[in-house]
């Protein structure tokens, strides 16, 4: 797990420059938002089934214990097998084990953004096991070597040429292949490594608790391959994916197809209970879940906060975030972007880890929105707001203590406010250039960088008022 | 055990909280007694029959839009008819099929023009088939969703490893919307390994946002209307 | 819908002014007393009063905030038969949405907070649906375009009513802009302390905003006027950046 401070401004820097980035997440952001925007708009009640599925959500996680208990009763008389990770390195070693019992030789993994958070690949990897993700977008950010940028689209940082350059480099394919050439080509390649693995491994993107089913969308068909083909399919899930009734699932695929994609249905859908049954001719001989806390439990346990584990991992805040729409997703540091990385990476790796997130977004409430579970992301980002505050290691150095006393004890005193008004008029001269101010010192000096600052008038509001309150 | 201490975790992080904890022996899910859940199945059909038509050009509109094709025939005669054609189209060399009844003609048939059927048991079999045949056990036609549900003769590889999958649907198995399809498909049977939703041919925008169709899952969908 | 000449004497209003108006830009405060006395509606100025404390609550300094909340609400409540009229959709939301947080533990002022939040208006907003004015005899001539302020219209839901008033001003042709609704990166404490995100989001709503043709650049919040009539000074752009108010009181 990361033990670095994530830096926001730092991170952020390079992707600000990058004409290339810039493009491609304006055009990624404006398509994504444009889909999602027309299906939800065509469906009735868009809005109720929000509100429903914030209900189940809310019911579900303050009753977390209790379906998770049913769930595994549940998956048991399937006859798979339940394991529970406290940590990202106990679920390591628990598929680690797993794998070693059974002789895994080469896995095939589907798109978890679970297993990128406990660092699986590299666990696999070391213990000499082959790991294949077979997500398109992120087959080909493993053969780059990158990180994802977005949750639904990651390699949206990378052209058609950028990826044609890199088969070709890695693959030896014919250089400059067009998309419909290069999906080909991974499709050949995939399907190789489908037939002949011995494990496949999935995330989870709901559990259903009473008949011991977990839910697996898609649109490629690599997960549906990765658990139906190798012997042995685990998957992986956080303790917050669970939802009580079969039932629930119509109002949670209805909500996630058109937030995240803008479709109604995603190609494919896959309602797994349990290892294949006595007579069936395929699917794997053994079912694994494992369920994992690392930090959520944490999460869990503060109040105000408990609701960033409503997250159904859509992507819809992301797409219309200002800030992510400018910084992409490798500036948040960690796996998760965008408005909902900036709660949960710091609620997940400590606020020490994470001060800066919290305070990397303008509030705008956008994202509040559009998220289909109605988590209230800027009333959580004030109150971690607060918790960096008031933590010992991350509370504000000496100048902001110094601004935030200045600030309020001009507030609280009035003659004291308007003395610093006058002060500031006097102040600025030597900074007015043809009316305007140029440039400023610290911490003005940050405004100015890139714009003007607006010159104080001589008399503010409340002296003008003195003039005009008596006149009609 | 790590069970113990994660639901631990669990429970100690949800005391305090103004919550409403109901003990685990009242049930957290609310249930209907049989006779009334029997009523309300029989019910839904008969209005799903009544809709009929209706839900059939639903269904037809809406796969389309997921780049899949269906084709409503007049009867068993057609059905084979349309599966020979799109045979030798596309050259086909190796077939996979569901064992069921709806299928058990459709299946002679195709043996009888000379035609052989690989076992989905077998991985280095089925790599080599170029069309896999399933019946669809449910459809839904808001969103032109095929649903299949897995067995010992239903196998799920038939419509996943090859290129392209051929779906055999009878008509009054189409349903609205997804409320209906939980409703029906949990009071049908308990479930087995695996149901599955097919909504058009394998996809994706990840290369520039362009959509491709045909990744790792099949390449064509063609779902048969059986009246 | 001439509503120039109806008398609204009934109506009293106090100016709760705010410190970016009060200090960078009294004409709007100017401009705010001049239209109610042209509807003949009663304001005041409560002198004693400095902020709402969103800067410090945004910023993660809860009890300096609730220290000058205390003070903000003591201030407007010494007369509850009054209006509050304020020239910025965030601090009006800072007032009526966020205060019940800062005081959730404080029956005493809880119910100070509900009595204020009931009175409690941005301008436009009241102008609209408290006087139901619309058209309030304004000219001005000039092609116009709105910027959404993100409080304004995520909390407050005031949308319509902005439209509506620059609509009817006369000689106005009001153009709408691509993604009027999307931030202009002000955020407040958050355009400097993250200055190049700030401005890149600001880029692009400067871009948008010089799409449109249009010469006039209006809202309601005078963050996010002073984050774009910044940008538009620094690149000599000479379009001209108003307050609704402001524009309000054009004649």
């Amino acid at each position: 797990m990361k033990t670095k401070r994530l830096r926001f401004e730092r991170d952020s820097a390079s992707a600000l420059k990058n004409q290339k980035l810039q493009g491609a997440l304006r055009n990624a952001t404006d398509r994504f938002r444009t889909v999602r925007e027309k299906a939800t708009g065509e469906i009735k009640g868009w809005e109720n089934l929000r509100i429903k599925a914030r209900e189940i959500k809310k019911h579900t996680v303050e009753h977390l214990d209790q379906y998770l208990e049913i769930l595994e009763e549940n998956i048991m008389k399937a006859g798979g097998t339940v394991h529970w990770a406290k940590d990202g390195n106990e679920a390591c070693s628990i598929i680690l084990d797993i794998a070693r019992s059974n002789n895994v030789r080469s896995a095939v993994k589907s798109k978890s953004m679970a297993t990128e958070e406990i660092e699986l690949n590299h666990a696999l990897e070391g213990a000499g096991i082959k790991v294949v993700e077979t997500d398109l977008g992120e087959y080909i950010i493993q053969i780059a070597k990158e990180r994802p940028s977005h949750i639904l689209a990651p390699a949206i940082h990378k052209t058609k040429e950028d990826i044609a350059k890199l088969f070709a480099e890695k693959l030896n394919t014919e250089p400059g292949l067009e998309p419909e050439k290069l999906t080909n080509v991974a499709r050949e390649k995939l399907r190789e490594e489908f037939l002949s693995a011995d494990m496949g491994v999935s995330g989870v993107n709901f559990a259903v608790a009473e008949t011991g089913t977990i839910v697996i969308v898609e649109n490629e068909g690599n997960a549906r391959l990765s658990t139906t083909v190798p012997r042995i399919h685990v998957a992986l899930m956080g303790i917050e994916k669970i939802i009580p009734r079969f039932e629930d699932l119509s109002t949670f695929l209805s909500v996630l197809f058109r937030s995240a994609s803008g479709q109604k249905m995603s190609a494919y859908v896959s309602f797994i209970t349990g290892p294949r049954r006595k007579n069936d001719l395929d699917g794997p001989e053994e079912f694994h879940l494992v369920i994992i806390d690392n930090g959520r439990s944490e999460i869990l346990a503060h109040e105000e906060t408990r609701e960033s584990l409503h997250c159904i991992r859509c992507g819809a805040c992301l797409n219309v975030c200002p800030v992510y729409r400018k910084v992409g997703g490798h500036s948040y540091g960690w796996i998760y972007s965008g408005p909902i990385g900036a709660i949960i990476t710091p609620q997940l790796l400590g606020i020490d880890k994470a001060p800066d997130l919290p305070f990397a977004s303008s509030l705008c409430g956008a994202c509040k929105d559009v998220c289909p579970v109605k988590i209230d992301i800027p009333r959580v980002l004030l109150e971690l707001r607060r918790r960096v505050k008031n933590n010992k290691r991350t509370r504000a150095g000496f100048g902001e203590r110094v601004a935030v006393r200045l600030w309020r004890f001009s507030m609280e005193h009035r003659k004291i406010y308007s003395l610093f008004s006058s002060l500031s008029y006097i102040a600025q001269k030597p900074w007015l250039q043809e009316g305007r101010l140029k440039s400023l010192p610290l911490p003005f000096s940050r405004w100015t960088r890139h714009r003007d600052f607006p010159p104080v008038p001589k008399k503010p509001f409340r002296e003008r008022w003195k003039e005009i309150r008596d006149s009609k | 055990m790590s069970r113990e201490e994660v639901l631990r975790r669990i429970k100690t992080g949800l005391r305090g909280s103004q919550t409403n904890r109901e003990s685990k022996e009242k049930s957290l899910f609310l249930s209907a007694n049989d006779r009334e859940i029997q009523g309300r199945v029989i019910r839904l059909r008969s209005e799903l029959a009544e809709k009929k038509w209706g839900l059939i050009n639903r269904f037809v509109d809406e796969i389309a839009k997921a780049s899949g094709r269906a084709v409503v025939t007049k009867g068993e005669d057609e059905v084979g008819e349309f599966i020979i054609n799109l045979i030798d189209e596309r050259n086909v060399k190796s077939l996979a099929i569901w064992r069921t009844d709806l299928l058990t003609s459709l299946r002679e048939f195709l043996l009888d023009k000379g035609l052989r059927f690989a076992s989905p048991g077998s991985k280095s079999d089925m790599a080599e088939v170029n069309i896999g045949i399933t019946e669809a056990n449910f459809a839904i036609a808001e969103t032109g969703t095929i649903v299949l549900i897995s067995n010992e003769n239903q196998p799920r590889s038939v419509s996943l490893i090859p290129p392209i999958h051929i779906a055999v649907m009878k008509s009054d198995i189409i349903v609205e919307n997804l409320d209906q399809l939980f409703f029906l498909v949990q009071n049908s049977s308990e479930p087995t390994s695996c149901m599955t939703f097919i909504t058009g041919p394998s996809r994706t925008a990840d290369i520039e946002l362009n959509l491709t169709l045909g990744v790792h899952g099949p390449k064509e969908l063609f779902v048969v209307i059986h009246p | 819908m001439n509503t120039s000449e109806k008398n609204h004497k009934d109506i009293k209003a106090s100016l709760f002014i705010t410190c970016l108006v009060d200090l960078f830009f009294p004409q709007v405060g100017e401009s705010i007393v001049k239209i109610c006395r042209k509807l003949g509606i009663e304001i005041d100025f409560p002198e004693d009063q400095t902020c709402c404390g969103q800067p410090g609550f945004n910023s993660g300094f809860q009890g300096d905030a609730r220290a000058i909340a205390k003070r903000f609400l003591s201030i407007f409540n010494q007369d509850d038969t009054r209006y509050i009229i304020c020239p910025s959709g965030s601090c009006t939301s800072m007032v009526r949405v966020f205060y019940k947080e800062l005081f959730k533990d404080d029956p005493q002022m809880l119910e100070i907070t509900h009595n204020i939040s009931s009175r409690i208006y941005e301008f436009s907003e009241f102008l609209v649906n408290v006087i139901k004015a619309e058209d309030i005899g304004a000219s001005y001539t000039g092609k116009v375009t709105y910027h959404d302020s993100c409080h304004l219209l995520r909390e407050l839901g005031i949308k319509d009513e902005p439209r509506k008033l620059i609509k009817s001003v006369k000689g106005v042709e009001f153009i709408e802009m691509n993604l009027h609704d999307t931030c202009c990166g002000f955020g407040g404490t958050f355009s400097i302390k993250f200055p190049d995100v700030s401005a890149s989001i600001l880029d692009e709503k400067i871009e948008n905003i010089v799409e449109s043709g249009a010469d006039t650049i209006v809202s309601s919040d005078m963050g996010c006027l002073m984050q774009i009539g910044g940008a538009l000074s620094r690149r000599g752009i000479p379009l001209k950046v108003m307050h609704i108010a402001e524009l309000l009181a054009s004649s």
